[in-house]
Protein backbone atom coordinates (compact mmCIF):
# COMPACT_ATOMS: atom_id res chain seq x y z
CA UNK A 1 0.00 0.00 0.00
CA UNK A 2 1.91 3.44 -1.12
CA UNK A 3 1.09 6.86 1.01
CA UNK A 4 0.25 9.14 -1.47
CA UNK A 5 0.04 13.23 -0.06
CA UNK A 6 -3.63 14.83 -0.96
CA UNK A 7 -3.39 18.47 -2.20
CA UNK A 8 -5.79 20.17 -0.84
CA UNK A 9 -6.21 24.10 -2.63
CA UNK A 10 -6.68 26.83 -0.03
CA UNK A 11 -9.09 28.12 -2.46
CA UNK A 12 -10.51 27.83 -6.21
CA UNK A 13 -8.57 28.63 -9.05
CA UNK A 14 -8.65 28.56 -12.79
CA UNK A 15 -5.18 27.89 -14.33
CA UNK A 16 -3.92 27.94 -17.78
CA UNK A 17 -6.39 30.51 -18.91
CA UNK A 18 -3.73 33.17 -20.89
CA UNK A 19 -1.32 31.02 -23.25
CA UNK A 20 2.15 31.89 -23.51
CA UNK A 21 4.28 32.42 -26.78
CA UNK A 22 7.37 33.27 -27.25
CA UNK A 23 10.57 34.08 -30.00
CA UNK A 24 14.40 34.43 -29.29
CA UNK A 25 16.56 36.65 -30.76
CA UNK A 26 20.14 37.13 -30.47
CA UNK A 27 21.68 40.29 -31.01
CA UNK A 28 23.63 40.98 -34.16
CA UNK A 29 21.93 38.28 -35.65
CA UNK A 30 19.00 38.18 -38.19
CA UNK A 31 16.98 34.87 -37.57
CA UNK A 32 14.70 34.54 -34.94
CA UNK A 33 13.36 30.83 -33.39
CA UNK A 34 9.95 30.43 -31.85
CA UNK A 35 9.30 28.22 -29.40
CA UNK A 36 7.25 25.40 -30.41
CA UNK A 37 3.95 24.33 -29.51
CA UNK A 38 4.69 21.83 -27.07
CA UNK A 39 6.28 24.77 -24.99
CA UNK A 40 9.81 23.54 -25.12
CA UNK A 41 12.77 24.83 -26.89
CA UNK A 42 16.51 23.49 -26.88
CA UNK A 43 18.62 26.15 -28.22
CA UNK A 44 21.65 24.46 -27.40
CA UNK A 45 23.41 23.24 -30.59
CA UNK A 46 20.02 24.52 -32.22
CA UNK A 47 20.37 23.88 -36.22
CA UNK A 48 19.36 26.98 -38.26
CA UNK A 49 17.63 27.37 -41.69
CA UNK A 50 20.95 27.60 -43.47
CA UNK A 51 22.25 24.52 -41.52
CA UNK A 52 24.43 26.27 -39.10
CA UNK A 53 24.66 25.00 -35.59
CA UNK A 54 24.13 28.23 -32.80
CA UNK A 55 26.13 28.19 -29.51
CA UNK A 56 24.17 30.26 -27.23
CA UNK A 57 27.19 30.91 -25.16
CA UNK A 58 28.65 32.46 -28.05
CA UNK A 59 26.34 35.83 -27.21
CA UNK A 60 26.33 37.99 -24.20
CA UNK A 61 22.68 38.27 -24.21
CA UNK A 62 19.44 36.61 -25.58
CA UNK A 63 16.62 38.10 -25.99
CA UNK A 64 13.09 36.79 -25.62
CA UNK A 65 9.46 38.12 -26.85
CA UNK A 66 6.76 36.65 -25.04
CA UNK A 67 3.09 37.04 -26.47
CA UNK A 68 0.26 36.70 -24.97
CA UNK A 69 -3.71 35.86 -25.78
CA UNK A 70 -6.52 34.79 -23.60
CA UNK A 71 -7.63 30.68 -24.25
CA UNK A 72 -10.34 30.43 -26.44
CA UNK A 73 -13.71 31.02 -25.45
CA UNK A 74 -12.66 32.99 -22.04
CA UNK A 75 -14.41 35.67 -21.06
CA UNK A 76 -12.52 38.29 -18.42
CA UNK A 77 -15.72 38.32 -16.34
CA UNK A 78 -15.17 34.40 -15.55
CA UNK A 79 -13.02 36.02 -13.10
CA UNK A 80 -15.51 37.36 -11.14
CA UNK A 81 -16.04 34.19 -9.70
CA UNK A 82 -12.97 34.21 -7.50
CA UNK A 83 -13.30 36.85 -6.15
CA UNK A 84 -15.63 38.19 -3.69
CA UNK A 85 -19.08 39.88 -4.88
CA UNK A 86 -19.34 43.57 -6.30
CA UNK A 87 -15.22 43.34 -7.13
CA UNK A 88 -14.34 44.13 -10.72
CA UNK A 89 -11.33 41.70 -11.99
CA UNK A 90 -9.25 44.83 -14.16
CA UNK A 91 -9.46 46.90 -11.28
CA UNK A 92 -8.16 44.15 -8.66
CA UNK A 93 -6.41 42.07 -10.55
CA UNK A 94 -3.00 41.68 -12.80
CA UNK A 95 -0.96 39.55 -14.79
CA UNK A 96 2.56 39.02 -13.40
CA UNK A 97 5.36 37.77 -16.63
CA UNK A 98 8.68 36.82 -15.17
CA UNK A 99 11.81 34.41 -16.52
CA UNK A 100 13.87 32.43 -13.89
CA UNK A 101 16.56 30.51 -13.70
CA UNK A 102 16.49 28.15 -10.95
CA UNK A 103 20.14 26.97 -11.62
CA UNK A 104 21.44 30.14 -10.80
CA UNK A 105 18.42 31.71 -8.78
CA UNK A 106 18.21 34.99 -11.22
CA UNK A 107 14.97 36.43 -12.07
CA UNK A 108 14.11 38.79 -14.55
CA UNK A 109 12.57 41.65 -13.84
CA UNK A 110 9.22 41.09 -13.24
CA UNK A 111 6.34 42.89 -15.91
CA UNK A 112 2.68 43.56 -14.35
CA UNK A 113 0.46 44.16 -17.25
CA UNK A 114 -3.45 44.89 -16.91
CA UNK A 115 -5.51 42.41 -17.71
CA UNK A 116 -7.61 44.74 -20.07
CA UNK A 117 -4.33 44.84 -22.18
CA UNK A 118 -3.64 41.36 -22.64
CA UNK A 119 -4.76 41.24 -26.29
CA UNK A 120 -2.85 39.12 -29.28
CA UNK A 121 -1.16 42.12 -30.03
CA UNK A 122 0.68 42.35 -26.44
CA UNK A 123 4.25 41.70 -26.63
CA UNK A 124 6.96 41.95 -24.15
CA UNK A 125 10.88 41.88 -24.00
CA UNK A 126 12.89 40.71 -21.78
CA UNK A 127 16.58 40.67 -22.21
CA UNK A 128 18.78 37.96 -20.44
CA UNK A 129 21.89 38.18 -19.47
CA UNK A 130 23.60 34.78 -20.29
CA UNK A 131 26.41 35.22 -17.45
CA UNK A 132 23.41 35.33 -14.92
CA UNK A 133 21.81 31.82 -16.61
CA UNK A 134 22.90 28.24 -16.73
CA UNK A 135 20.76 25.73 -18.21
CA UNK A 136 17.12 26.13 -18.71
CA UNK A 137 15.74 29.22 -18.13
CA UNK A 138 11.19 29.33 -17.26
CA UNK A 139 8.61 31.80 -18.64
CA UNK A 140 5.60 31.89 -16.58
CA UNK A 141 2.83 34.21 -16.03
CA UNK A 142 0.30 34.74 -12.75
CA UNK A 143 -2.76 36.84 -12.00
CA UNK A 144 -2.63 37.89 -9.25
CA UNK A 145 -5.22 39.90 -6.39
CA UNK A 146 -3.14 43.29 -6.18
CA UNK A 147 -4.97 44.64 -3.31
CA UNK A 148 -6.45 42.86 0.07
CA UNK A 149 -10.49 42.09 -0.04
CA UNK A 150 -12.27 43.77 2.49
CA UNK A 151 -13.83 40.65 5.16
CA UNK A 152 -12.69 37.07 4.58
CA UNK A 153 -14.73 34.20 2.21
CA UNK A 154 -14.57 30.57 2.19
CA UNK A 155 -13.04 29.47 -1.25
CA UNK A 156 -12.15 32.74 -2.12
CA UNK A 157 -7.99 34.25 -2.06
CA UNK A 158 -8.56 37.44 -0.25
CA UNK A 159 -4.80 38.25 0.40
CA UNK A 160 -2.67 40.52 -1.61
CA UNK A 161 -0.50 38.81 -4.32
CA UNK A 162 -2.72 35.56 -4.04
CA UNK A 163 -2.20 33.97 -7.44
CA UNK A 164 -5.65 32.88 -9.16
CA UNK A 165 -3.87 31.68 -12.10
CA UNK A 166 -0.87 30.54 -13.46
CA UNK A 167 0.01 29.54 -16.79
CA UNK A 168 1.55 26.82 -18.61
CA UNK A 169 5.17 27.70 -18.39
CA UNK A 170 7.94 27.76 -21.09
CA UNK A 171 11.34 26.69 -21.30
CA UNK A 172 14.47 27.36 -22.87
CA UNK A 173 17.22 25.29 -22.79
CA UNK A 174 20.45 27.37 -23.22
CA UNK A 175 23.49 24.97 -22.45
CA UNK A 176 23.45 20.76 -22.54
CA UNK A 177 22.28 19.10 -19.80
CA UNK A 178 23.98 16.15 -18.84
CA UNK A 179 22.15 13.42 -17.92
CA UNK A 180 25.15 10.80 -17.53
CA UNK A 181 27.30 11.70 -14.67
CA UNK A 182 25.43 15.13 -14.58
CA UNK A 183 21.86 15.55 -12.26
CA UNK A 184 20.74 12.72 -13.26
CA UNK A 185 22.08 9.35 -13.48
CA UNK A 186 25.03 8.97 -11.33
CA UNK A 187 27.93 7.26 -12.64
CA UNK A 188 31.55 6.83 -11.39
CA UNK A 189 34.70 4.85 -11.72
CA UNK A 190 34.75 1.19 -10.00
CA UNK A 191 35.69 -2.02 -9.42
CA UNK A 192 33.74 -3.60 -12.04
CA UNK A 193 35.61 -7.11 -12.57
CA UNK A 194 35.24 -8.24 -15.89
CA UNK A 195 32.41 -6.02 -17.10
CA UNK A 196 33.31 -2.43 -18.76
CA UNK A 197 29.66 -1.37 -16.71
CA UNK A 198 28.13 -2.24 -13.86
CA UNK A 199 24.71 -1.06 -11.97
CA UNK A 200 24.85 -1.35 -8.80
CA UNK A 201 22.01 -0.98 -6.32
CA UNK A 202 18.99 -1.90 -8.14
CA UNK A 203 17.30 -3.94 -5.20
CA UNK A 204 17.59 -0.68 -2.97
CA UNK A 205 13.94 1.09 -2.97
CA UNK A 206 15.09 4.01 -1.80
CA UNK A 207 18.67 5.52 -3.21
CA UNK A 208 18.82 5.38 -7.09
CA UNK A 209 21.37 2.83 -8.65
CA UNK A 210 24.61 3.31 -9.55
CA UNK A 211 26.45 3.00 -13.04
CA UNK A 212 30.38 1.78 -12.39
CA UNK A 213 32.72 1.81 -15.23
CA UNK A 214 35.87 -0.13 -15.22
CA UNK A 215 38.97 1.93 -13.39
CA UNK A 216 40.71 0.81 -16.62
CA UNK A 217 38.30 2.64 -18.84
CA UNK A 218 38.62 5.86 -16.81
CA UNK A 219 41.64 7.62 -18.41
CA UNK A 220 39.47 7.24 -22.12
CA UNK A 221 35.63 7.88 -20.10
CA UNK A 222 36.45 11.24 -18.64
CA UNK A 223 37.55 12.96 -21.70
CA UNK A 224 35.13 14.87 -23.50
CA UNK A 225 37.19 15.10 -27.24
CA UNK A 226 36.63 11.37 -28.53
CA UNK A 227 34.91 10.43 -30.64
CA UNK A 228 34.54 6.53 -29.64
CA UNK A 229 33.92 7.75 -26.26
CA UNK A 230 30.53 9.77 -27.36
CA UNK A 231 29.18 7.00 -29.48
CA UNK A 232 29.84 4.36 -26.83
CA UNK A 233 28.32 6.38 -24.42
CA UNK A 234 25.48 7.42 -26.75
CA UNK A 235 24.58 3.89 -27.12
CA UNK A 236 24.98 2.26 -23.77
CA UNK A 237 22.37 4.79 -22.66
CA UNK A 238 19.88 3.16 -24.25
CA UNK A 239 20.10 0.51 -21.65
CA UNK A 240 21.27 2.60 -18.59
CA UNK A 241 17.82 4.72 -18.80
CA UNK A 242 15.47 1.38 -19.95
CA UNK A 243 17.45 -0.16 -16.65
CA UNK A 244 16.47 2.56 -14.48
CA UNK A 245 13.37 2.86 -15.85
CA UNK A 246 12.62 -0.58 -14.79
CA UNK A 247 13.91 0.15 -10.82
CA UNK A 248 12.09 3.52 -10.78
CA UNK A 249 8.41 1.23 -11.70
CA UNK A 250 9.03 -2.17 -10.27
CA UNK A 251 11.72 -0.94 -6.99
CA UNK A 252 11.64 2.54 -6.02
CA UNK A 253 9.19 3.38 -2.81
CA UNK A 254 8.86 6.70 -4.76
CA UNK A 255 9.50 10.02 -2.18
CA UNK A 256 7.61 13.26 -4.08
CA UNK A 257 10.45 14.91 -1.66
CA UNK A 258 13.52 13.00 -2.78
CA UNK A 259 14.83 15.04 -5.53
CA UNK A 260 17.02 12.42 -6.77
CA UNK A 261 13.58 10.95 -7.42
CA UNK A 262 11.90 13.54 -8.79
CA UNK A 263 15.06 14.39 -11.37
CA UNK A 264 14.15 10.85 -12.54
CA UNK A 265 10.89 11.31 -13.11
CA UNK A 266 11.53 14.92 -14.81
CA UNK A 267 13.67 12.52 -17.38
CA UNK A 268 11.33 10.08 -18.04
CA UNK A 269 8.69 12.52 -18.28
CA UNK A 270 10.79 14.32 -20.62
CA UNK A 271 12.01 11.48 -23.25
CA UNK A 272 8.74 9.58 -22.75
CA UNK A 273 6.16 12.14 -23.73
CA UNK A 274 4.35 11.06 -20.17
CA UNK A 275 3.23 14.02 -17.39
CA UNK A 276 5.49 13.75 -14.20
CA UNK A 277 1.52 12.67 -12.50
CA UNK A 278 1.11 9.78 -14.45
CA UNK A 279 4.67 8.15 -13.96
CA UNK A 280 4.29 8.81 -10.21
CA UNK A 281 0.65 7.16 -10.08
CA UNK A 282 2.69 3.99 -12.55
CA UNK A 283 5.21 3.82 -9.55
CA UNK A 284 2.99 4.33 -6.98
CA UNK A 285 0.29 1.28 -8.53
CA UNK A 286 0.87 -2.74 -6.92
CA UNK A 287 4.12 -3.78 -7.83
CA UNK A 288 4.20 -6.29 -10.46
CA UNK A 289 0.53 -5.89 -11.63
CA UNK A 290 -0.88 -6.00 -15.19
CA UNK A 291 -1.71 -2.49 -15.36
CA UNK A 292 2.12 -1.25 -14.12
CA UNK A 293 3.97 -4.30 -16.41
CA UNK A 294 1.60 -2.53 -19.31
CA UNK A 295 2.57 0.89 -18.10
CA UNK A 296 6.13 0.12 -18.55
CA UNK A 297 6.28 -1.61 -21.92
CA UNK A 298 4.88 1.73 -23.28
CA UNK A 299 6.95 4.11 -21.47
CA UNK A 300 9.73 1.96 -22.33
CA UNK A 301 8.74 2.02 -26.51
CA UNK A 302 8.15 5.78 -26.33
CA UNK A 303 11.92 5.71 -24.43
CA UNK A 304 13.25 4.64 -27.01
CA UNK A 305 11.73 6.97 -29.35
CA UNK A 306 12.24 10.10 -27.35
CA UNK A 307 15.94 9.56 -26.53
CA UNK A 308 16.72 9.61 -30.52
CA UNK A 309 14.28 12.52 -30.98
CA UNK A 310 15.24 15.01 -28.88
CA UNK A 311 18.89 14.40 -28.28
CA UNK A 312 19.57 14.29 -32.26
CA UNK A 313 21.07 11.29 -31.86
CA UNK A 314 20.66 10.05 -35.89
CA UNK A 315 22.71 13.79 -36.60
CA UNK A 316 25.13 13.25 -33.49
CA UNK A 317 25.79 9.89 -34.65
CA UNK A 318 26.48 11.14 -38.26
CA UNK A 319 29.03 13.65 -37.22
CA UNK A 320 30.45 11.40 -35.27
CA UNK A 321 31.49 9.00 -38.28
CA UNK A 322 32.05 11.81 -40.48
CA UNK A 323 34.61 12.77 -37.77
CA UNK A 324 36.12 9.46 -38.19
CA UNK A 325 36.45 9.50 -41.76
CA UNK A 326 38.10 12.77 -41.68
CA UNK B 1 40.92 29.04 -13.06
CA UNK B 2 41.51 25.10 -12.27
CA UNK B 3 38.87 22.95 -11.00
CA UNK B 4 38.86 19.60 -9.61
CA UNK B 5 37.25 17.08 -11.61
CA UNK B 6 36.59 14.56 -8.60
CA UNK B 7 33.63 15.33 -6.21
CA UNK B 8 33.24 15.45 -2.25
CA UNK B 9 32.79 12.08 -1.82
CA UNK B 10 35.86 11.90 -3.05
CA UNK B 11 37.12 13.70 -0.67
CA UNK B 12 35.20 12.41 1.91
CA UNK B 13 36.82 9.47 1.41
CA UNK B 14 39.71 10.36 1.30
CA UNK B 15 40.26 12.98 3.85
CA UNK B 16 37.54 13.80 5.82
CA UNK B 17 38.62 14.03 9.62
CA UNK B 18 38.12 10.77 11.82
CA UNK B 19 37.45 10.84 15.73
CA UNK B 20 40.34 9.19 16.29
CA UNK B 21 43.05 10.99 14.76
CA UNK B 22 41.35 14.87 15.15
CA UNK B 23 44.63 16.84 14.53
CA UNK B 24 45.46 16.08 11.16
CA UNK B 25 42.74 14.84 8.51
CA UNK B 26 44.01 10.94 7.69
CA UNK B 27 47.97 11.58 7.31
CA UNK B 28 47.20 15.24 6.61
CA UNK B 29 48.96 18.20 8.42
CA UNK B 30 46.08 20.46 8.16
CA UNK B 31 47.38 23.89 9.66
CA UNK B 32 50.22 23.88 7.15
CA UNK B 33 48.76 24.93 3.15
CA UNK B 34 51.68 24.15 1.70
CA UNK B 35 51.91 20.47 2.81
CA UNK B 36 47.94 20.17 2.29
CA UNK B 37 48.18 20.60 -1.09
CA UNK B 38 51.57 18.77 -1.43
CA UNK B 39 49.60 15.36 -0.02
CA UNK B 40 46.18 16.28 -1.50
CA UNK B 41 48.16 16.15 -5.56
CA UNK B 42 49.92 12.66 -4.27
CA UNK B 43 46.04 11.18 -3.94
CA UNK B 44 45.18 8.60 -6.03
CA UNK B 45 42.32 9.00 -8.48
CA UNK B 46 42.89 13.19 -7.78
CA UNK B 47 41.67 15.07 -11.37
CA UNK B 48 42.85 18.57 -11.77
CA UNK B 49 41.63 20.15 -15.29
CA UNK B 50 42.43 24.05 -16.25
CA UNK B 51 44.88 26.54 -15.59
CA UNK B 52 45.04 29.72 -13.96
CA UNK B 53 46.01 33.38 -15.13
CA UNK B 54 48.41 35.58 -13.51
CA UNK B 55 44.92 38.04 -13.54
CA UNK B 56 43.52 35.16 -11.21
CA UNK B 57 46.26 34.89 -8.92
CA UNK B 58 46.63 38.59 -8.52
CA UNK B 59 43.23 38.81 -7.03
CA UNK B 60 43.49 36.28 -4.85
CA UNK B 61 46.25 37.74 -3.26
CA UNK B 62 44.63 41.08 -3.29
CA UNK B 63 41.18 38.80 -1.36
CA UNK B 64 44.34 37.30 0.97
CA UNK B 65 45.77 40.63 1.74
CA UNK B 66 41.87 42.12 2.51
CA UNK B 67 41.37 39.26 4.63
CA UNK B 68 44.32 39.83 6.80
CA UNK B 69 43.66 43.60 7.18
CA UNK B 70 39.95 43.15 8.18
CA UNK B 71 41.60 40.59 11.35
CA UNK B 72 43.98 42.93 11.90
CA UNK B 73 41.45 46.06 11.94
CA UNK B 74 38.67 44.31 14.14
CA UNK B 75 41.07 41.81 16.23
CA UNK B 76 38.73 42.53 19.31
CA UNK B 77 35.72 41.04 17.42
CA UNK B 78 35.33 37.09 16.74
CA UNK B 79 35.12 35.65 13.21
CA UNK B 80 31.53 34.96 13.04
CA UNK B 81 30.71 38.89 13.58
CA UNK B 82 32.57 39.40 10.63
CA UNK B 83 31.03 37.54 7.98
CA UNK B 84 29.27 40.60 5.85
CA UNK B 85 32.97 42.04 6.00
CA UNK B 86 34.33 38.75 4.26
CA UNK B 87 31.51 39.10 1.50
CA UNK B 88 31.93 42.23 0.08
CA UNK B 89 35.61 40.74 0.00
CA UNK B 90 35.20 37.84 -2.14
CA UNK B 91 32.62 39.44 -4.07
CA UNK B 92 34.41 42.57 -4.79
CA UNK B 93 37.17 41.20 -5.81
CA UNK B 94 35.83 38.37 -8.00
CA UNK B 95 33.63 40.28 -9.77
CA UNK B 96 36.87 41.77 -11.49
CA UNK B 97 37.46 38.83 -12.86
CA UNK B 98 33.83 39.18 -14.44
CA UNK B 99 32.39 36.21 -12.09
CA UNK B 100 28.73 35.59 -11.98
CA UNK B 101 25.66 33.19 -10.99
CA UNK B 102 27.55 30.88 -14.30
CA UNK B 103 30.32 30.13 -12.09
CA UNK B 104 28.41 29.55 -8.85
CA UNK B 105 27.74 26.04 -9.12
CA UNK B 106 31.11 25.32 -10.53
CA UNK B 107 31.74 23.50 -7.64
CA UNK B 108 35.54 21.64 -8.17
CA UNK B 109 36.73 25.03 -9.09
CA UNK B 110 35.51 26.48 -5.89
CA UNK B 111 36.87 23.52 -4.30
CA UNK B 112 39.77 23.84 -5.62
CA UNK B 113 40.48 27.66 -4.87
CA UNK B 114 39.17 27.11 -1.58
CA UNK B 115 41.60 24.00 -0.42
CA UNK B 116 44.74 25.74 -2.63
CA UNK B 117 44.43 28.90 -0.94
CA UNK B 118 42.29 29.91 1.78
CA UNK B 119 43.26 27.03 5.05
CA UNK B 120 44.57 29.73 6.90
CA UNK B 121 41.54 31.71 6.93
CA UNK B 122 39.10 28.92 6.95
CA UNK B 123 40.92 28.21 10.37
CA UNK B 124 40.55 31.53 11.61
CA UNK B 125 36.91 31.52 10.38
CA UNK B 126 35.35 28.21 11.55
CA UNK B 127 37.68 26.17 13.66
CA UNK B 128 40.18 28.10 15.79
CA UNK B 129 37.37 28.63 18.57
CA UNK B 130 37.17 25.10 18.56
CA UNK B 131 40.64 24.69 18.69
CA UNK B 132 41.28 26.54 21.02
CA UNK B 133 38.75 24.85 23.60
CA UNK B 134 40.39 22.18 22.43
CA UNK B 135 37.28 20.58 20.88
CA UNK B 136 39.94 19.22 18.32
CA UNK B 137 37.77 17.01 16.15
CA UNK B 138 34.73 19.06 16.11
CA UNK B 139 37.60 22.08 15.00
CA UNK B 140 39.00 19.83 12.46
CA UNK B 141 35.58 18.79 11.25
CA UNK B 142 34.07 22.67 11.23
CA UNK B 143 37.47 23.02 9.19
CA UNK B 144 37.38 20.62 6.56
CA UNK B 145 33.32 21.12 6.08
CA UNK B 146 33.83 24.77 4.99
CA UNK B 147 37.11 24.40 3.25
CA UNK B 148 36.26 21.19 1.35
CA UNK B 149 32.89 21.61 1.48
CA UNK B 150 30.90 18.80 2.71
CA UNK B 151 27.94 20.43 1.43
CA UNK B 152 28.76 22.06 -1.80
CA UNK B 153 27.33 25.63 -1.54
CA UNK B 154 29.17 26.06 1.95
CA UNK B 155 32.32 26.03 0.38
CA UNK B 156 34.22 29.09 2.15
CA UNK B 157 34.77 31.73 -1.02
CA UNK B 158 31.67 30.15 -2.66
CA UNK B 159 29.63 30.68 0.50
CA UNK B 160 30.74 34.19 0.92
CA UNK B 161 30.31 34.79 -3.44
CA UNK B 162 26.88 33.86 -2.86
CA UNK B 163 25.86 36.15 -0.16
CA UNK B 164 27.56 39.04 -1.71
CA UNK B 165 25.66 38.13 -5.26
CA UNK B 166 22.44 38.51 -3.39
CA UNK B 167 22.83 41.41 -1.76
CA UNK B 168 24.42 43.46 -3.95
CA UNK B 169 22.71 45.81 -5.96
CA UNK B 170 23.99 47.48 -9.30
CA UNK B 171 21.93 51.06 -8.30
CA UNK B 172 23.13 51.23 -3.91
CA UNK B 173 26.28 49.35 -5.22
CA UNK B 174 27.41 47.14 -1.48
CA UNK B 175 25.50 50.14 0.71
CA UNK B 176 23.16 47.41 1.89
CA UNK B 177 25.90 44.81 2.73
CA UNK B 178 27.84 47.57 4.71
CA UNK B 179 25.37 48.83 6.79
CA UNK B 180 24.90 45.19 7.58
CA UNK B 181 28.69 44.36 8.56
CA UNK B 182 28.47 47.38 10.36
CA UNK B 183 25.46 46.26 12.96
CA UNK B 184 26.52 42.77 12.71
CA UNK B 185 30.10 44.03 14.03
CA UNK B 186 28.64 45.97 16.65
CA UNK B 187 26.38 43.80 18.05
CA UNK B 188 26.62 40.41 19.95
CA UNK B 189 23.37 38.74 18.66
CA UNK B 190 20.94 38.65 15.87
CA UNK B 191 20.37 36.10 13.39
CA UNK B 192 22.92 36.94 10.82
CA UNK B 193 23.87 33.15 10.71
CA UNK B 194 20.78 32.25 9.75
CA UNK B 195 20.78 34.51 7.07
CA UNK B 196 23.66 34.23 5.71
CA UNK B 197 22.59 30.27 5.67
CA UNK B 198 19.03 30.89 4.25
CA UNK B 199 20.54 33.20 1.64
CA UNK B 200 22.96 30.45 0.35
CA UNK B 201 20.47 27.06 0.57
CA UNK B 202 16.95 28.77 -0.35
CA UNK B 203 16.11 29.66 -4.33
CA UNK B 204 14.75 32.61 -3.76
CA UNK B 205 13.86 33.28 -6.79
CA UNK B 206 12.79 37.05 -7.18
CA UNK B 207 14.14 39.90 -9.36
CA UNK B 208 16.80 42.08 -8.70
CA UNK B 209 17.09 39.52 -5.14
CA UNK B 210 14.11 41.63 -3.67
CA UNK B 211 13.67 39.35 -1.35
CA UNK B 212 16.78 38.36 0.11
CA UNK B 213 17.59 42.45 0.25
CA UNK B 214 14.13 43.13 1.80
CA UNK B 215 14.17 40.35 4.51
CA UNK B 216 17.77 41.18 5.48
CA UNK B 217 17.04 44.95 5.90
CA UNK B 218 13.58 44.54 7.37
CA UNK B 219 15.24 41.97 9.79
CA UNK B 220 18.14 43.21 10.87
CA UNK B 221 18.51 46.77 9.86
CA UNK B 222 15.32 47.55 11.81
CA UNK B 223 14.76 49.27 15.45
CA UNK B 224 14.94 45.93 16.29
CA UNK B 225 17.51 43.33 15.25
CA UNK B 226 15.83 39.61 14.90
CA UNK B 227 17.11 36.49 16.29
CA UNK B 228 18.68 33.90 14.63
CA UNK B 229 15.21 32.25 15.09
CA UNK B 230 13.11 35.15 13.90
CA UNK B 231 15.45 34.97 11.00
CA UNK B 232 14.89 31.44 10.39
CA UNK B 233 11.13 31.64 11.03
CA UNK B 234 10.58 34.05 8.76
CA UNK B 235 12.24 32.32 5.42
CA UNK B 236 10.15 29.13 6.80
CA UNK B 237 6.81 31.71 6.07
CA UNK B 238 7.92 33.14 3.00
CA UNK B 239 8.53 29.76 1.47
CA UNK B 240 5.13 28.54 2.94
CA UNK B 241 3.45 30.75 1.31
CA UNK B 242 3.10 28.80 -1.83
CA UNK B 243 -0.35 30.40 -3.50
CA UNK B 244 1.09 33.90 -3.03
CA UNK B 245 3.54 35.66 -5.20
CA UNK B 246 5.44 37.57 -3.02
CA UNK B 247 8.86 37.60 -4.56
CA UNK B 248 8.11 41.12 -5.51
CA UNK B 249 6.16 42.16 -2.42
CA UNK B 250 6.61 45.56 -1.06
CA UNK B 251 8.19 45.73 2.45
CA UNK B 252 5.17 46.40 4.00
CA UNK B 253 4.12 42.87 3.01
CA UNK B 254 7.47 41.34 4.74
CA UNK B 255 6.72 43.14 7.92
CA UNK B 256 3.34 42.40 8.71
CA UNK B 257 3.26 38.90 7.16
CA UNK B 258 6.38 37.60 6.66
CA UNK B 259 9.34 38.77 8.90
CA UNK B 260 6.66 39.81 12.47
CA UNK B 261 9.61 41.06 14.23
CA UNK B 262 7.94 44.63 14.31
CA UNK B 263 4.41 43.04 15.25
CA UNK B 264 6.11 41.27 18.07
CA UNK B 265 7.28 44.27 19.60
CA UNK B 266 4.59 46.14 19.28
CA UNK B 267 2.21 43.96 20.88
Amino acid sequence: MSERLIFIEPYKTYNDLIKLSAKVYFPDTDFEIVVPENRSLNLYNHELNDSTILLPRNHETLTIKVMLAWKKDFQLSSLANLLPDGENPTEILSFRLQISCEKTRWCSEQKKIDLSSITKRSVFNFEIPLIEVKNMLKVEGFITREIDAKGIQLNIPDSCLAILSTTQELSIQIDEIKEIGGEYLPIGPGNTGDQAFEISGLDNPFELPKIFYSEELKEFLTRDDLASVNSSILTSLFYFLDRFLRWLIFTCRIDTNNKYHNSLVDLFSKYCEASKEEIIYLVETDKFCEAQIKGYIELSDKLFKGLQIQNKYKRELKNIYKSELK
Amino acid sequence: MKRYLNGSDFFKNHIAPHKDNPLSWNTFNTRNQNKLIENINKLQGISIDGEISEDEKSIINQIKSDIEKLIITHSDIKPERLDMDLAIIFHKNLKKLKWGRFQIDDFGLWRWLSMNYFLKETFWRWSEDEFNKKSFFESSRSCYQRLVGERNRRIFPLWYFTIGERLYDNHFGYSLLEKLAEKSREKLVGGFGNLNNNLNDTKLLSPNEHVSKTMARVLLLGDKTASNDEVANAFKRYNGFRRRLLNYASEMVFEKEICLVFNKKAS
